[in-house]
């Protein structure tokens, strides 16, 4: 008895090959867009546009991230949200900020070499960003960035 | 022939992962800022924490500022519904209805008699949304200047 194909039948195995170069190439595709959270950065923070904005420099050494969404709240890695508009939550942002300064300079002979990145929703309201870029200022942080969506 | 087919299940699978954990996202970048450096504070509590006083606060030596105004209430709470560029002659008004536009013309203009020709300030109305700051600043960029911040014109 034969089970092989006699002489005259079709092979209707379907050629898979194209698929597969496919799928890996959709795969490869999708594991490098992957954008796992490697950075302290909330979802609810809507970025303003902009096209002065340029590419992070990954480069930047000891950083930390302050996030201000629509509702006033400070939004920090690892803390509760203060809200600015709450003046208890200011005296504690400025309490945290001054033992931040301090760790940042104990790390670095007495500089601080910390880089503040200000990520602040499009809806926030100016005074909240000012009164925000001036608690770092008071705490003596002088490395200043800005996070914006890049367009054009 | 080889068997393929557990290697074409695992390979859906891995693909079926990313595609549903993919969001493409805008692409974040960064502005630069420069702010003075301030006096050394050293709380060790909450209670020694000292309140800022606005007067003793360093300013940008800046020969412009950009000032925008919006309402305080009404449909166009947030949005700019004024420019005004302060320099040392007086204010002008930017009242053309494309405002940025006819902003960046002015500051190019203004920018050659100036003494500072590096350095501008922006001062937005408390509840002046920050998109439109940074709309603002794209433009005084374009212009060529380092931008620097001053308080909320209208919370005195």
């Amino acid at each position: 008895m034969s089970h092989g194909p006699s002489h005259g039948e079709v092979n209707c195995d379907p050629n898979l090959t194209p698929m597969l170069d496919l799928v890996m190439q959709l795969l490869m595709y999708f594991i490098i867009c992957v954008n796992f959270v490697a950075e302290e950065v909330p979802q609810e923070v809507s970025l303003p546009p902009s096209q002065g904005a340029r590419p992070i420099d990954k480069s930047e050494g000891d950083v930390l991230f302050l996030n201000l969404d629509s509702g006033g709240n400070l939004i920090v890695f690892g803390q509760k949200p203060w809200n600015l508009n709450d003046l208890s939550a200011v005296t504690d942002v400025k309490y945290w900020l001054d033992k931040r300064a301090t760790e940042a300079k104990k790390d670095d002979n007495g500089n601080c070499r910390t880089s503040i990145i200000i990520r602040a929703d499009k809806s926030s309201d100016y005074a909240l960003v000012y009164k925000l870029m001036q608690l770092c200022k008071e705490k003596k942080f002088n490395r200043f960035k800005l996070r914006a969506n890049i367009v054009g | 022939m080889l068997n393929i087919t557990p290697m074409l299940d695992l390979t859906f699978q891995l693909l079926f992962f990313f595609i549903v954990n993919y969001h493409p996202s805008a692409l974040e970048g960064q502005m630069d800022m420069a702010l003075p450096v301030h006096s050394e504070n050293k709380a060790q509590t909450p209670d020694q924490v000292q309140e800022i006083n606005p007067a003793t606060m360093q300013e940008l030596p800046a020969d412009l500022t950009v000032l925008l105004k919006t309402q305080n209430g009404g449909e166009q709470t947030g949005m700019i519904t004024q420019i005004i560029v302060r320099d040392r002659a007086g204010d002008t008004n930017i009242t053309v209805d494309d405002k940025f536009e006819a902003l960046e013309k002015y500051l190019a203009k203004a920018k050659e008699g100036l003494t500072n020709k590096e350095d501008i300030k922006i001062e937005g109305d408390s509840r002046l949304k920050w998109y439109y700051i940074v709309k603002v600043m794209d433009v005084c960029k374009k212009a060529g200047f380092k931008i620097g911040f001053g308080p909320p014109p209208d919370l005195g």
